[in-house]
């Protein structure tokens, strides 16, 4: 029980913030800040779909197996250390993408003439999730290291999916919307194939 | 369209005569001015135009790199070994250098994301450390 105790401190912090940032005024040059926020998210998102191969690679077992195979501690040391710290920048990329995201979707709900509390709800509690998740899994990197955490990630991403899902259909204009646009970029951690 | 033709050419005779991947990638990334990041191909610019010739090397340049930094990291040490055998010097001096100076970096594209480019470093890193203990173990 004790050691929940941090996740649950982190995850009240977290509503507080994010009750704190909701009722935020809305700043005077709010309409550029919007503009600049979307394309800088459309260009996150952009390379989020590019950075799906490389979250599988990053968090699957393969390279691992073929380094145990190599049958050596300085190399099995040198290949956890790197891919720890790739993994850490991962999960920073992520969150930031999420972060923004939010922004965006706290700009439009302002300016908005139809709030939808369920909608609200629905993202608020999808974005703590995340961003507990993203906490487990930072702890778990650290104790771990990165190998065969695919399901982890696959929650977490399956969630910043769900987020982007919720957010996009309903607050972004269309062309930063997926679905609306053919070929357009695809929410982190859509529907794809592969195995975890 | 003129691109793809352009990239056509390219893979028909400057890549085709190249075997390794990682050769290919040296190869593309020696096209680029290190000063402007600009491509250039004579022959290609001769037969399309400037601007298309190097169209066409950077995007090829960043599909071999692709291709690289995401393939599994076995076929990566492949890659490296065959390619530090081919450089037509002792392998040992070849990989010294290559730890020491990194000079794998300057075959990065420019429009790489930093996590894929990151991801490139740190497996060339492992690379070299397995291809240095495979030729210790091997003389």
């Amino acid at each position: 029980m004790n050691g929940a105790l941090p996740f649950l401190a982190d995850g009240l912090v977290l509503i507080v913030l994010l009750i704190l940032l909701l009722l935020r005024e809305r700043s005077t040059d709010q309409a550029r800040l919007e503009s600049s926020e979307g394309d800088k998210t459309l260009e996150a998102l952009r390379r989020e779909a590019l950075l799906q191969e490389l979250t599988d690679r990053l968090f699957g077992s393969e390279d691992w197996h073929f380094i145990v195979k190599q049958g050596s501690a300085p190399l099995r040391r040198l290949f956890l250390q790197q891919r720890t710290a790739l993994a850490l920048s991962w999960l920073q990329t992520v969150r930031a993408n999420a972060r923004r995201l939010m922004r965006i979707h706290r700009a439009a709900v302002r300016t908005s003439p139809r709030l939808e509390p369920q909608v609200e709800l629905t993202v608020a509690v999808d974005y703590l999730l995340f961003e507990v998740l993203c906490q487990v899994i930072t702890l778990a990197i650290w104790l771990r290291g990165p190998v065969a955490m695919g399901r982890l990630v696959g929650y977490a991403d399956d969630l910043s999916a769900r987020l982007y899902e919720v957010i996009a259909t309903r607050m972004l204009p269309p062309e930063l919307a997926y679905g609306n646009t053919k070929g357009g970029p695809a929410p982190p951690g859509a529907p794809r194939a592969r195995e975890r | 369209m003129d691109v793809e033709a352009a990239r056509e050419d390219l893979s028909n005779r400057s890549l085709a005569t190249i075997r390794l991947e990682f050769a290919r990638l040296i190869y593309l990334a020696s096209t680029r001015d290190y000063n402007t990041g600009r491509y250039y191909h004579d022959g290609l610019a001769f037969k399309f135009s400037e601007a298309v010739a190097a169209q066409a090397l950077s995007e090829a340049h960043r599909d071999v790199f692709k291709g690289l930094a995401l393939s599994p990291l076995e076929d990566l040490v492949d890659q490296l070994q065959a390619y530090i055998h081919s450089a037509g010097a002792e392998s040992n001096e070849v990989i010294r250098a290559w730890e020491k100076l990194e000079p794998y970096r300057v075959a990065i594209p420019i429009e790489s994301d930093p996590l894929t480019t990151s991801f490139f470093l740190a497996n060339v890193k492992i690379a070299l450390a397995i291809v240095r203990s495979r030729e210790r173990a091997g003389r």
